[in-house]
This record gives structure tokens, sequence and C-alpha cells, in this order.
């Protein structure tokens, strides 16, 4: 048992399933690969005696705004530690489920800094309209904010904790059937003194059945 | 496990597909019988399949689940498992999954469907839910 899920049984949460978003580092190495393929090409046509304005404009510009995106990316990437979200179960979650999730995430130079976390629920349609790259068509069809309950600052960093409601109704559950997809995530937005503003996205897989406490007679919604 | 006692059939010249129950649920089964009759060109080979395909935006997805052959005439009882997985029938803003039994026929000139009977495949634990509180199921 590593040091992580240790903590977790600590704070009386049973050893769960872990999800870690690493996209700000793919984010900060697209950023980069881009400004410096930009550089490439500007230095390789700087010999070009009729080199045109257009392109040396267009080149310095897209070489501009890749390494603005390039630097907020590492800055992020460097302030934030990897955000992670622990589920109660390995198992899909149900229509109808409440589930209580933990969201782990701090600031590596000063973690006892205040962090603020919203939350919302999305469940997207993703449907490929013809084959070949760039055909996709994706609606978001269900989102609801995701209630925030509690704050837990300690030394060990920022834990939140957040209570999922899943919808019964309103959506269909996770699917992926080729061409036509539905797809559940959950959007924590995060911000803090210390750090840039950030997003994290985490796919969470709903299952085809209906929460057990609902079967049992509660009150469907 | 079946919904309510309901026929639903298609019905095609000498032939009759009929489901005990319209509305069933993922890890469950669809039940019912076909009644085959002589074929004016002779007995042919026939199968009953469950099967999901989608409508909407999307390139379509279509799967047949399950399948039994049934062959010769008289009444053939068939019982289809409905994946535990899915999906369920829904109608969304870009895509549709709508599920059928079907009787499919194979013969020297290739398949063809006969007859189809629409179906409907709620979440695990639906059949009580929705039907206990009369609301509309994931739409």
């Amino acid at each position: 048992m590593n040091q992580e899920d240790r903590e977790s049984e600590d704070r009386g949460l049973p050893l769960q399933r872990v999800v870690t978003d690493t996209s700000d580092r793919r984010v900060a190495l697209i950023w980069l690969s881009v400004f410096v393929a930009s550089l490439i090409v500007l230095s390789a046509t700087s010999a070009v005696d009729d080199r045109p304005t257009w392109l040396v404009l267009v080149l310095a510009v897209l070489a501009l705004a890749a390494l603005v995106g390039a630097w907020r990316a590492t800055w992020v990437w460097v302030g934030w530690s990897n955000p992670q979200l622990l589920l109660p179960s390995s198992e899909p979650l149900h229509l109808g489920d409440v589930v209580h999730a933990r969201f782990r995430r701090r600031v590596r130079r000063r973690p006892d800094s205040g962090i603020e976390v919203s939350a919302e629920l999305q469940v997207q349609e993703r449907v490929k309209t013809s084959a070949g790259v760039g055909s996709t068509m994706a609606e978001i069809v269900y989102s609801a904010p995701v209630e925030v309950a509690s704050n837990d600052v300690d030394n060990l960093g920022e834990d939140c904790d957040l209570i999922l409601d899943i919808p019964l109704s309103a959506a269909p559950p996770t699917m992926d059937l080729g061409n036509n997809e539905v797809r559940w995530e959950l959007v924590i937005d995060t911000s803090s003194p210390a750090a840039p503003t950030d997003r994290s996205t985490f796919a969470l897989e709903v299952g085809p059945m209906v929460a057990r406490r609902l079967q049992d007679g509660g009150s469907g919604r | 496990m079946s919904g309510g006692a309901s026929d639903a059939g298609a019905e095609g010249g000498n032939r009759r597909l009929n489901l005990q129950a319209v509305v069933s649920e993922c890890g469950e089964s669809f039940t019912g019988a076909v009644q085959l009759a002589n074929e004016p060109v002779g007995p042919i080979a026939s199968s009953v399949e469950l099967a999901y395909r989608t409508e909407g935006r999307g390139v379509v997805d279509q799967c047949a689940v399950a399948t039994l052959d049934v062959s010769g005439p008289g009444l053939h009882v068939f019982e289809l498992a409905v994946p535990a997985a899915g999906p369920i029938s829904f109608e969304g803003t870009l895509v549709t999954v709508k599920w059928e039994v079907r009787l499919v026929s194979s013969g020297p000139a290739g398949s063809e469907v006969l007859e189809t009977a629409p179906a409907t495949v709620l979440p695990q634990g639906g059949l009580a839910v929705w039907a206990r509180d009369a609301a509309e199921p994931p739409s």
C-alpha cells in the first residue's frame, strides 16, 4: 500500500479507484512543439530573399501565441499537483446514484494556500458523421453543478469532497458503439492566489443499471 | 425478466412473430414465438435475432446480439438474451438507439428480414422503477 492509499484509509475512505487527469502536461508539450516548429520554419526561410512578408507575420504571430500558451500550460503544470478524483468503488456508477467522491489537488509551492473548487457533471453525445478524421459532432445534452461538500485543508494538501448526484432519467448511461458515443464527465475548476485557474476533466463510467436504493423503493427523479 | 403481458407482433403472409413482452432490461431476455408455415417455394432457413441499431446524425451502428435458428413449419418458441452492458433504448439529440426482434431468412439469394417487432431495453432494475413511478425512462 503506497503513501497515498494509506492517507486515504486514514481519512475513513475505503481503498478507492483513483482517476488522474494528466492533460496539463500534454497541453504544455503541444504548445512547446508548435513554438519550436514555428521558429524552425522562420529560421529556415530567413535565407530566402523573396520570402513574403505575410508568411513572416503569420509565423511570428503563431510563435508568439504558442509561447504564451506553452508558458501558461507549464505554469499550470508546475504550479499544481496532478489532479486526482477518488471514487468509492471500481465498479461503474449507476443511474440515480448519489456518490461521495474526493477531489485532490494541491498547490505545489504553497500547499497551505486556499483553493476554490467548482464542479459540474456533464453528459455529451458524440457521433462520427463520416469515416475519417475531423468528422465528429458533439453536443452536451446534460449538465448540472456538483455539490462541494467540504474543503479539508491539512499539511498534506487540499482535499475536497464532492457529492455526485447521477440523474435517473435525464441522460442515458455511458455508451460507445463505435460511431456513436455517450460520455459522462466530471469537470472541475480549481483556482488559487498561488496558481493559475485550471480545469480538470475526468471521464466517469455510468453503467446501464438503476441504483439499488431506487430499486428498493426510493423516489426516482 | 418480462414486463407487462402484451403481445407485440409483426404479421406478414403466413408468418407471425410475437413477443411476450416488448420491454425488458439489460441482462434479461425477450421471449416470444414465431409461427412459420410452409413457404410457397419450399422451406427456408430462418432465424430470430435480437438487434439494435442507431439513428440520428452519426454513422449507423448496428449489431445482432442474439440469434436463434428456427426452421420448418410450426410454432417456434425463442428466448433472446439482452447483454448486461446494454445499450439501452433511448432517444437523444444526436443519436437514438432502437432495439427490435426480427425474423430473418437466409437462402440462395442471401439474407432478408421478413418481420420485425420493436422492443425496448431498460437499465437493470428499470422495469420496477419506471413502472412504479410511471416516470419517463432515459431520453
